[in-house]
């Protein structure tokens, strides 16, 4: 089938009113899913499940993909308005999202979010369709050492988000990586760093840390703050002033970098949207102009965030549909669905069943124009939430935080994590450190380390061995110049002083 | 002729008794049975088709919640702290058994975990990257094992963590040989570098990779089990080459020790009729699953159980990490 | 003077981690005896050695800009307001509840009292809040969503969320057949 027939055929399921009324309902319901804490995408997809028990193997996995590409955008809106990331990988949409929100820019915040969501998925759907053997080539000649190299990458960059606190901001990605150590470890099952806590086995999960660290700390410095006379006021007039076309404008490098990076982190089995949306976050600090405004509340670091989470759905897709294995977590439920339906996804599904990629891509399309729509709704609905006086707000804040931690394993150890990290998160600001980069270090710990060692082993012990391939060497060079050079740069300065 | 009529009417009794004892228990709210492991993972797709035949049979809701974390720590230490009122049971694999006996778990899973009933046996398979192997130039396991002892330290093995089943499993299989172990957190990870050929072998169950096998990039080796599997029926088997090594995943479910033994009688007898259901015989086919016979009651695969944790003891005893001795006394 | 005092506790505790608590298990013998394997304490403690040296700089850091700083040392517990201690309590307290209170009971106080912290002065109108939102939160989460919130160990709170769980089981299955 030529990519022209694939294309025509696509659409030519999604216009089946039956279908297309289906995708609608799993926007619906994908982007309230993903909006919610503790709902992560790969939940929201197990939760569509069930409804696709008795669907055709096509309508069903065009309704889990619509399911999945609006959780992914669903988290941003949770993200901007109360600075809980709805789903982990909106939890740098937060950094400049939620500063604008308190500015009472939340209706361009939300505009930006979902604009560049739609494009970042649109763009990785039609690699996904035309560039799918190519990509999965690609994907599958990255080698462990290639992988730790681009993690790595993602790690140097730490030293550029807050450039005038260089070291404090390398603590805290340091302390991050640290974290990531606790509880078995994943080569060995050897436990580390638990001090004798059976609740830590486990190790940290993502979603706690995140939850307690960004909304419980918010809401803790506010109870700080407030006093009786504003616990009748609401946070911020909700202003729905939508981006101008000259802001689009003014970011579309930035969109298409993202959008091009995302779909590539998905492809790669173990990373996944929320390592995209860190590391496209972190790149865009350190090629703006104005590297000092990210955090503040500026569109570039809400369209970067957004743009990469959702370009990398279209990338989890692809090793899904070309070989059988699933690129991330909510891939793997969409996978045991549709062998559960007889398709027998992998290298022959392209020749013996075109039309799932077409039916998946057109999927995506169909879902990214219209969830634009359909979200601005469902944000606008809860931006009003943001006019309930504080004194009401907070404490449902810290609920939602609660049953957040609570749900993603019916884990009590992990609401206990959640509320140690949101004093934690207190004490990191009063000591000036970051938690970006703290985050940042925990998101790529896990799987830093793992590819180191298992690179380390292949290489038979043999470091330059190592990181003698083209991929991996070059971004070695890159990733310790980027280190380096901001602390010598200082140094220099120092001396001329 | 009084004794027998006595003897008579005490059989009655009994059996009457007996029937109305097992009939007595009816679930009466939904019963959550508790999946270790991920959404989307073996364990869970083999659980959630099962859970959708239950329920029409036990006329009651049957959950599955999955509680990740800790290789299946998490989910044992959460089941533990529900009450043993028979609304509550868990899946396990051996891989529970060897958190077990490493000490990670608070309690004796072995003493207060009774196993319920078998679903499935899958059968571990030694595969081989096609990449690798035209680079390194062995086309059998027996070559494989020639190049091996040739080339000491060359030849890499991918696995889930090595200390879980997948390690027990290669180190009988490949004893005393000079190989890199590899572990992957994830199937997903490990196949593909397969695939790409940056690990040489790796050993798994055949459920996730048929796709790849049909398509040429992946060629297994030797199928971990007594006999030749029905797919693949040109791979060698270990038995047939004078391996003694045949462990195979097992999912089945457990129940808490106290778990009112009506309900266990209930469950057990649901699950045996839901594995006749035409649905689950074709997932089995679907899934690999048809290779072994899949269902056991309580008594078998109490048996079965037993053999892995004494198996799994001597292997994790030989590896160092052994910490819970079941077998000290005998 | 908080700053500093923080930043000395890490760097002891890091110190002590390093000792005592990198390997808490023994490594498996293959794999210690394998020559080309990373050992699982290897990362771990290359991330504590990094962060000992740059928290010492900081520390450095601190104590020389304050060098000439005559408030540094009273500014340690200027900056803690009890109305944060009481925050904190309440956060932390939460989480431990949960497990023997079960989702409801401990809904209803954390959003009461916090809600009293954060100076809401109508008593009345918050409790009310209190057990409208504890049921709107369990009507989308353990209804809609069938997250399985915590029923709590104590027997009564345990009674009481089997008894919810009850209704809404009828409820669920009353509109099953009326859809039908």
């Amino acid at each position: 089938m030529t990519t022209w027939e694939l294309f025509t055929n696509g659409f030519g399921v999604l216009m089946d009113p039956y279908t297309l009324l289906m995708v609608v309902f799993a926007i619906i319901v994908g982007t309230i899913f993903g909006a919610l804490p503790g709902v992560s995408a790969t939940m929201a997809v197990a939760l569509g499940l069930p409804f696709t028990y008795s669907m055709q193997p096509v309508p069903a996995i065009v309704f889990l993909v619509a399911v999945y590409c609006s959780s992914i955008t669903g988290g941003s809106i949770t993200a901007i308005l109360f600075k809980i990331p709805g789903v982990p990988s909106s939890a740098p949409t937060t950094f400049d999202g939620y500063p604008m929100a308190q500015r009472g820019e939340a209706g361009k915040a939300l505009g930006i979010a979902l604009g560049s969501s739609a494009i970042g998925g649109l763009v990785s759907a039609l690699a996904m369709l035309t560039l799918s053997p190519q990509l999965t080539q690609a994907a599958l000649s990255f080698s462990p050492s290639d992988i730790f190299a681009i993690t790595f990458m993602g790690l140097s960059i730490l030293t550029c988000l807050d450039s005038k606190n260089i070291l404090r901001t390398l603590i805290s990605g340091l302390l991050g990586l640290l974290l990531a150590c606790v509880g078995q470890d994943p080569m060995y099952a050897v436990q580390r760093l638990t001090f004798g806590s059976g609740e830590l086995i486990a190790g940290l999960e993502m979603i706690p840390v995140l939850i307690g660290i960004f909304a419980v700390t918010e809401v803790l410095k506010q109870t700080k703050k407030r006093d009786k006379l504003s616990a009748e006021e609401g946070t911020a007039s909700v202003n729905t002033k939508m981006p101008s076309w000259k802001e689009w404008w003014g970011i579309k490098w930035l969109l298409a970098r993202c959008s091009v990076i995302g779909t590539i982190i998905g492809i790669l089995p173990g990373a996944g949207a929320t390592i995209a949306s860190f590391l496209c976050y972190s790149t865009e600090t350190k090629l703006s102009k104005h590297p000092e405004k990210f955090g503040t509340g500026i569109i570039d670091g809400v369209a970067a965030s957004e743009t990469a989470n959702n370009a990398a759905t279209g990338g989890a897709m692809v090793p899904l549909l070309s070989l059988g294995i699933p690129g991330g977590n909510a891939a793997a439920v969409m996978m045991s669905a549709l062998v559960l339906k007889g398709v027998q996804l992998g290298p022959l599904l392209l020749v013996n069943q075109p039309q799932y990629l077409s039916a998946t891509f057109a999927s995506m399309v169909v879902t990214n124009i219209l969830m634009v729509v359909v979200a601005i709704a469902i944000a606008k609905v809860f931006a009003q939430i943001l006019a309930v006086p504080y004194s009401y707000l907070g404490p449902i804040i810290i609920m939602l935080a609660i049953i957040g931690s609570y749900a993603t394993n019916m884990s009590i150890a992990d609401v206990k994590i959640m509320a140690i990290a949101g004093v934690i998160g207190l004490i990191i600001s009063a000591c000036h450190f970051n938690s970006a980069a703290l985050i940042l270090g925990l998101v790529l710990g896990v799987i830093c380390e793992g590819n180191f060692s298992r690179a380390y082993t292949i290489s038979r012990a043999n470091l330059v061995n190592m990181f003698a391939r083209p991929v991996a060497g070059t971004l070695m060079v890159v990733s310790l110049a980027l280190l380096v050079w901001p602390i010598v740069s200082q140094l220099f300065r120092k001396n001329n002083d | 002729m009084k004794k027998i009529l006595c003897a008579l009417l005490a059989v009655v009794l009994v059996a009457s008794f007996a029937s109305f004892a097992s009939a007595e228990w009816k679930f009466e709210r939904k019963v959550t049975i508790v999946c270790p492991w991920g959404v989307g993972g073996g364990a869970d797709s083999t659980l959630r088709p099962m859970a959708n035949l239950l329920k029409p049979i036990l006329g009651q809701e049957v959950e599955i919640v999955n509680v990740t974390g800790g290789n299946g720590v998490t989910a044992v230490e959460y089941v533990y702290k529900q009450p043993a009122d028979g609304y509550t049971f868990m899946l396990g694999t051996q891989s529970l058994f060897m958190q077990d006996i490493q000490g990670t778990t608070s309690m004796n899973f072995k003493d207060e975990f009774i196993p319920v009933a078998r679903l499935v046996h899958a059968i571990n398979v030694i595969t081989a990257s096609k990449k690798a192997m035209d680079r390194k130039g062995y086309k059998t396991f027996s070559e494989m094992i020639k190049y091996v002892k040739e080339n000491p330290f060359e030849v890499s093995v991918g696995m889930l963590t090595s200390t879980g089943l997948d390690g027990a499993s290669l180190k009988q299989a490949l004893e005393g040989l000079d190989i890199l172990d590899v572990s992957y957190p994830s199937g997903s990870e490990m196949n593909s570098a397969l695939v790409g050929g940056h690990i040489d072998i790796m050993v798994t169950g055949t459920d996730e990779i048929e796709g790849l096998i049909a398509a040429g990039d992946v060629v297994p080796l030797l199928a971990l089990s007594e006999k030749r599997m029905k797919r693949y029926p040109d791979v060698e088997c270990s038995v047939e080459l004078g391996i003694n090594s045949v462990l195979g995943p097992a999912r089945g479910i457990f129940a808490k020790k106290g778990t009112p033994q009506e309900a266990i009688d209930v469950l057990v007898a649901a699950i045996e009729k839901a594995s006749q259901d035409p649905t689950w015989q074709a997932f089995l086919v679907q899934g690999c699953y048809d290779e072994r016979p899949g269902f056991a009651g309580p008594a078998e695969y109490a048996a079965d159980c037993e053999s892995d944790y004494k198996l799994l003891t001597d292997y994790l005893k030989a590896e160092g990490v052994m910490k819970k001795d079941y077998y000290s006394g005998k | 003077m908080f700053e500093l005092i923080c930043n000395i506790l890490l760097w002891l505790g890091l110190l002590y981690a390093y000792f005592f608590n990198v390997l808490e298990a023994p490594i498996p013998d293959r794999t210690a005896r394998n020559p080309y394997t990373l050992k699982p304490d290897v990362w771990p403690k290359a991330i504590i050695i990094l962060l000992l040296i740059c928290i010492a700089i900081n520390i450095i850091n601190i104590i020389r800009k304050n060098k000439n700083n005559p408030d540094f040392a009273l500014d340690a517990l200027m900056s803690i307001r009890a109305r944060l201690v009481i925050g904190i309590a309440l956060v932390v307290g939460a989480s431990f509840i949960l497990e023997p209170l079960g989702y409801m009971a401990t809904c209803c106080l954390v959003l009461f009292f916090y809600g009293l912290l954060l100076g809401q002065t109508h008593v009345i109108r918050l409790a009310v809040f209190s057990v409208l939102v504890t049921f709107a939160l369990y009507i989308v989460f353990s209804v809609l969503l069938s997250v399985n919130l915590p029923r709590g160990t104590i027997e009564e709170f345990r009674n009481f969320s089997l008894y919810v769980e009850g209704i809404v089981a009828s409820a669920k299955s009353a509109i099953g057949n009326v859809g039908r």
